[in-house]
């Protein structure tokens, strides 16, 4: 694994990376006591106000992965500033209502990357599936040339799964 | 010149040199801490074993490797983080005080408002220590960390850490 040589090589400028699944809090929580503290981040997402997820919500901020693609990265980045300018306002009701609205712009954004990545795979996978019926026509009863359309059909979908993020 | 003349003319050598400088010393010290350390939104446990080697100079001056492994038990699983700093710093008959720089390697469960997930990574920093010696080898000894927590996991972006620590700590001279 060369996760923990990255660790090494980058351990002056400070790096981390997720290692594990995201889980809601409450499914192993942590202890009680004082002294080290390690903010949620210093863009503020210790201050979003928790709101319920359904079917339909995008991942969570928090549960957001380095390679979640361009398209979500902006989303995020976007609700990050605008979270960062509500955590300014002084009144507490205003900067609650400022965080949900910042949040359900989040939502909004992330179920249009959700949405264009969809159409993007379909389109996509499409055509791999095009090219596939092309290369077994040309194989005909030929099994060995029918095994090497079917790997080069597994590449063209990792492809646009990459492709498509 | 014979080699046992030669041995023991090491060791009178050695023994010039030692007393020439009788504050001059190496220590070893260890303890363990416990405490809480909070991470994310949440405050946990900590159990931190620490071990430091230290050299010291007749005139006071001194150089001291420390590390300190913290464990973090939670209800899902075990977060572990580790503190390695070499300090400069002074020392006198009971005591000491350092600072320096520190580097942090963890793997912990971190929460944010609504969810918690596992990150790993590396945190520089700088660490600030004074011990003191009130019966014989024992004592107590304090430490203060300010670490940078930062890279590609949303759960742990660009935090400031302080870490302050206390407990009994015990020095052997070597």
């Amino acid at each position: 694994m060369k996760k923990p040589f990255i660790l090494l090589a980058c351990a002056l400028a400070s790096c981390n990376y997720d290692d594990g699944a995201c889980y809601p809090r409450g499914q192993g929580g942590n202890g009680v006591g004082g002294g080290e503290i390690v903010p949620a981040g210093a863009e503020g997402f210790g201050d979003v106000p928790p709101d319920p997820q359904d079917a339909t919500d995008p991942v969570p901020p928090e549960c957001l992965d380095a390679t979640d693609g361009p398209c979500v990265n902006k989303c995020l980045a976007d609700y990050v500033e605008e979270a960062a300018k509500c955590g300014k306002i002084e009144n507490e009701t205003q900067r609650r209502a400022c965080q949900d609205i910042a949040y359900l712009g989040y939502k909004s954004c992330g179920l249009n990357c959700t949405k264009k990545q969809n159409d993007c795979l379909d389109h996509c996978k499409d055509l791999c599936v095009q090219i596939w019926e092309g290369c077994t026509d040309a194989c005909g009863k030929d099994h060995v040339c029918r095994q090497r359309c079917m790997r080069e059909l597994q590449e063209c979908t990792k492809e646009c799964e990459r492709k498509c993020k | 010149m014979t080699l046992p003349s030669k041995f023991f003319c090491l060791l009178w050598a050695c023994g010039l040199v030692a007393a020439a400088a009788p504050g001059e010393a190496f220590e070893v010290s260890f303890g363990v801490s416990v405490g809480g350390i909070q991470v994310g939104t949440d405050p946990a446990l900590a159990v931190s074993p620490f071990a430091s080697l230290l050299w010291r100079t007749e005139s006071g001056f001194l150089l001291e490797a420390h590390d300190m492994f913290s464990i973090l038990p939670d209800d899902r699983s075990v977060g572990v983080h580790n503190r390695t700093s070499v300090t400069l710093g002074y020392a006198w008959d009971k005591g000491n005080v350092s600072v320096g720089p520190s580097l942090s390697f963890y793997s912990m469960p971190v929460c944010g408002v609504d969810y918690c997930r596992r990150v790993t990574g590396a945190a520089p920093g700088g660490h600030a220590q004074t011990d003191w010696y009130f019966a014989g080898p024992l004592g107590a000894s304090v430490s203060a960390n300010l670490a940078w927590y930062d890279g590609s996991s949303f759960m742990l972006l660009g935090s400031a850490a302080v870490t302050v620590t206390a407990g009994p700590i015990l020095r052997l001279e070597i």
